[in-house]
């Protein structure tokens, strides 16, 4: 009795690792960067979000327009390119495929994008191509899960002891944390506790935006990569639970760290 | 006004009184070299002080130039924690001595007669506003500390942008308070420059510098005269008149 139960056990953990190494689920678990991915562009899955979503949906069927899973494969690039920058024309030119688009969602037409670059445009139909809304980034991970490496990683990142890939400048220079003594500026607040205040999505949202918005044309170009990102939260949520920092990544525990710090959330 | 057009307008302001005022004091004072001499003494009497003095506001001053200037060298520099705490450290001290020499100076020129009482209180003036810029700097430094990594990324682009002539401002004006008043009193303190004593040295400086370029056109003039004299070119054209 003991031996086949035993056996169930083990059968039914063989059968899991199978379902779990499918590619469906593979797919499920995803993550990206800028690092490991090159066709995986943050600003292309911006600008997906902020110019497609609202009119159509990636592999989840019609919404206004049509579902843009497989729209690189259906359609050829040039003609993707001149439909997106300006449909009106196409249709008006008698272009088939844009009229029957027109009539087939009842005569809606797209807004045309002119404002986009053929690179924009380009970036976002590559970032289609490789199933980009499906792929999780990076920095989205929880900072619970990080390795002390990579909480390492992010602490040499605050510190300017490792260079940002774009060139943005180092926490440190306007920013503390009490870990660090004297080591950063003190024009920004403290950041030791900043992980304690925002959690986890919220400041992945946060550390995606540049700090400097002043200097022209920062907000259009990138700013930190999701590797980058995710490397500094995790630092900064070593900050705020310092007791974790040895165990970091063994496991989840963040209601225990709010007992750790004997305090409530703020 | 708003404050970010206080940021966009006061430093060319300043500069401008600066550049009118030294121009039309140079004018005023030019049919008198002999005043300048007396004058500029006295100015430099007024605000000379120690030696301490001296030197640590030259420090202090000079200081700002590579910070400003050229910030990504002192952002490299800094990277290093023992090379920022030390550049920190010693602006610091020179700052404090500049503070407490400056403070002496001011004490001995509120008890101080001069010759023209407007003058006298424009040179308080232009102290006071020199003082409040060396305090609320040195109250800056302790307060949000390494300014100098964090200027380079704040206040060196500000800088930066009035030198181009396209100043972008929002940051600087967003600034906490002391570091807005150290920076908006420093060109106060440019701007006062004219009417006090110490104009009488930049229109020592501009005298000199037009005597010196002068000189070598004065001396080319002559003797271009000489050789018309001697030579006699009008002959050549009117020959009958000899």
């Amino acid at each position: 009795m003991h031996k086949a139960t035993a056996l169930v056990q083990r059968s039914l953990l063989a059968a899991g690792l199978l379902v779990s190494a499918l590619p469906g689920n593979a797919q499920a678990a995803r993550t990206a960067d800028g690092d490991s991915d090159p066709a995986y562009s943050p600003q292309a899955a911006a600008t997906f979000s902020t110019r497609c979503t609202a009119c159509h949906t990636y592999g989840k069927g019609i919404k206004v327009g049509p579902d843009l899973k497989g729209v690189t494969e259906r359609r050829k690039r040039e003609w993707l390119l001149k439909f997106i920058h300006g449909s009106s024309i196409l249709i008006k030119s008698g272009d088939p495929t844009a009229l029957a688009l027109f009539s087939q969602f009842k005569q809606q037409r797209m807004p045309d994008w002119v404002d986009l670059s053929d690179k924009q445009v380009n970036d976002i139909l590559d970032f289609i191509a490789i199933g980009g809304p499906d792929i999780k980034p990076a920095d989205e991970r929880n900072a619970e899960t990080a390795t002390a490496g990579e909480i390492e990683s992010g602490r040499r990142l605050f510190y300017g002891e490792a260079p940002l890939e774009y060139g943005a400048e180092a926490c440190a220079t306007c920013h503390s944390v009490t870990g660090g003594g004297l080591r950063g500026g003190g024009l920004g607040p403290d950041l030791s506790d900043v992980y304690r205040r925002y959690h986890d999505l919220a400041l992945t949202q946060f550390l995606r935006r540049p700090c400097f918005t002043w200097q022209r044309n920062t907000s259009a170009g990138p700013y930190l990569t999701a590797r980058e990102s995710f490397a500094l939260k995790a630092f900064l949520r070593s900050e705020t639970f310092p007791t974790r920092r040895a165990t970091a990544g063994s496991r989840p525990g963040h209601p225990v760290d709010l007992l750790v710090r004997g305090g409530k959330d703020r | 006004m708003k404050n970010s057009s206080v940021f966009v307008l006061w430093p060319y302001v300043a500069f401008a009184l600066l550049l009118a005022g030294a121009v039309l004091r140079t004018f005023m004072m030019w049919r008198h070299p002999s005043e300048l001499a007396a004058q500029k003494s006295e100015a430099w009497a007024a605000i000379r002080g120690s030696r301490l003095w001296r030197w640590s506001l030259l420090v202090v001053l000079t200081g700002h130039l590579p910070a400003l200037l050229f910030p990504r060298a002192i952002l490299r520099w800094n990277s290093v924690p023992a090379r920022l705490y030390a550049l920190e450290g010693f602006f610091f001290v020179a700052a404090c001595v500049a503070v407490i020499s400056g403070s002496v100076l001011v004490w001995k020129q509120l008890g101080r007669s001069g010759s023209s009482l407007l003058a006298s209180a424009m040179d308080t003036v232009f102290l006071a506003f020199l003082m409040v810029a060396l305090v609320s700097g040195l109250v800056v430094a302790v307060r949000y500390r390494w300014g100098s990594s964090w200027g380079a990324i704040t206040m060196a682009p500000y800088v930066n942008s009035l030198l181009r002539g396209e100043p972008v401002v929002d940051f600087a004006a967003q600034m906490p308070f002391l570091a807005r008043l150290h920076t908006l009193s420093s060109f106060a303190t440019i701007a006062v420059i004219p009417f006090t004593r110490l104009s009488t040295l930049l229109v020592g400086l501009i005298y000199g510098a037009v005597t010196l370029t002068s000189r070598p056109l004065a001396a080319a003039g002559n003797a271009v005269g000489t050789w018309l004299s001697k030579h006699n070119p009008g002959a050549l054209f009117w020959p009958e008149e000899d």
